[in-house]
């Protein structure tokens, strides 16, 4: 039988890999506020990531959905 | 009574914040035992100094910011900015110019330490009276302490995630599986705990607004900064657009400003603020 923590991981793992995929802007965009400079890039009155973190935050929410899937492969 | 709806926001927001830091912090001592409550507190305080002071920093080294000579061709700004410091009741702030490549301007800093940055391309773009909006609208983040109240709420929300994560981490079996579900939580958590100070500021772009209308009597110039940012510079645009293509392209819901944008944005729509500024 599947264990709660492993249903979890699969569903949660894979919905925050999508969510970073899609809108990276905004994983960024939460690390940074407060903390570094996160409005310096854009024009004025705009939210502007640095596009290197935004293609960083991609793959790692593409290897949130491997491990998603590698965690289900081997519980169910 | 000033910023009434501000301060009912943050009453609200605040315990919200509050009510999860508890929750965290409880969870903590449950966890480890009453002897970490004031290392809790400590660390907290340490982290929010650290992000403040370290933000700041960054802020003013990733633009190559230097300050404006007090004499010669930004003699009209720093007049302009102790004027309107004077009306708002705030120390003058240091200012610094930057060539960001974009029109832009923000504020580090605190009451008495605030910095004001404005770019190069920002000056040579607006009148004088729209530059005056928004620097006004810049002081004004200053004189609400609006930077502090981001770190504090960044602060608040960090400390939420890593308490969420540490607590699945000592709850599970040690196995890959329960620290990736860990590292997951922490996240998760702190997203939710951030959509709190990204609501509160939102509001505080508005507040920021008002201040800068009622300042320099008018919210017509900074509505006119405002649109002529928005339309841009043509040259920059189509700089920043090849930029924007190349992320769009890895977005699957590209630029538009969907419920997760809207949530997760810490500006409102320049065209609510345009209106507002405008009523």
């Amino acid at each position: 039988m599947v264990g709660l923590r492993e249903l979890l991981t699969v569903v949660l793992g894979a919905a925050l890999g999508v969510l970073l995929v899609a809108y990276p802007q905004v994983f960024v965009r939460i690390q940074t506020l407060g903390r570094m400079p996160h409005d310096t890039r854009g024009r004025y009155g705009e939210d502007a990531e640095n596009p290197l973190w935004v293609r960083i935050v991609q793959l790692v929410g593409v290897a949130c959905i491997v491990a998603a899937l590698y965690v289900a492969t081997q519980s169910f | 009574m000033r910023h009434f709806g501000l301060k009912v926001r943050m009453a609200i927001v605040g315990s919200i914040l509050f009510a999860f830091y508890a929750i965290a912090i409880l969870a903590a001592v449950a966890i480890w035992g009453t002897s970490v409550f004031p290392l809790a507190i400590l660390g907290s305080i340490l982290l929010v100094g650290f992000q403040y002071k370290v933000g700041k920093w960054a802020a003013l080294r990733s633009v190559g910011a230097e300050d404006m000579p007090e004499n010669g061709q930004y003699q009209h700004v720093h007049r302009m900015v102790e004027d309107l410091s004077r009306d708002m009741g705030i120390e003058k702030p240091r200012l610094m110019a930057a060539n960001m490549g974009v029109p832009n301007a923000f504020a580090v800093g605190r009451k008495g330490a605030g910095v004001v940055v404005v770019s190069t391309e920002l000056m040579s773009m607006l009148d004088d009276d729209e530059l005056e909006g928004v620097i006004a609208h810049e002081l004004s983040h200053i004189a609400n302490r609006d930077v502090v109240t981001m770190v504090v709420g960044q602060g608040i929300a960090s400390v939420v995630g890593i308490v969420a994560q540490w607590a699945v981490l000592l709850t599970g079996d040690n196995e890959l599986a329960d620290f990736f579900l860990a590292m997951i939580v922490g996240q998760i958590v702190q997203m939710i705990a951030m959509i709190f100070v990204l609501a509160i500021s939102r509001y505080r772009e508005f507040v920021a607004d008002a201040d800068a209308k009622r300042a320099i009597g008018s919210g017509d110039p900074l509505a006119r900064a405002l649109e002529k940012i928005q339309r841009g510079n043509q040259a920059v645009q189509e700089d920043r657009s090849q930029v924007d293509e190349q992320v769009s392209a890895l977005c699957i819901f590209g630029e538009d400003r969907s419920l997760i944008q809207k949530l997760f944005s810490t500006h409102p729509p320049t065209e609510e603020r345009i209106q507002r500024l405008r009523e």
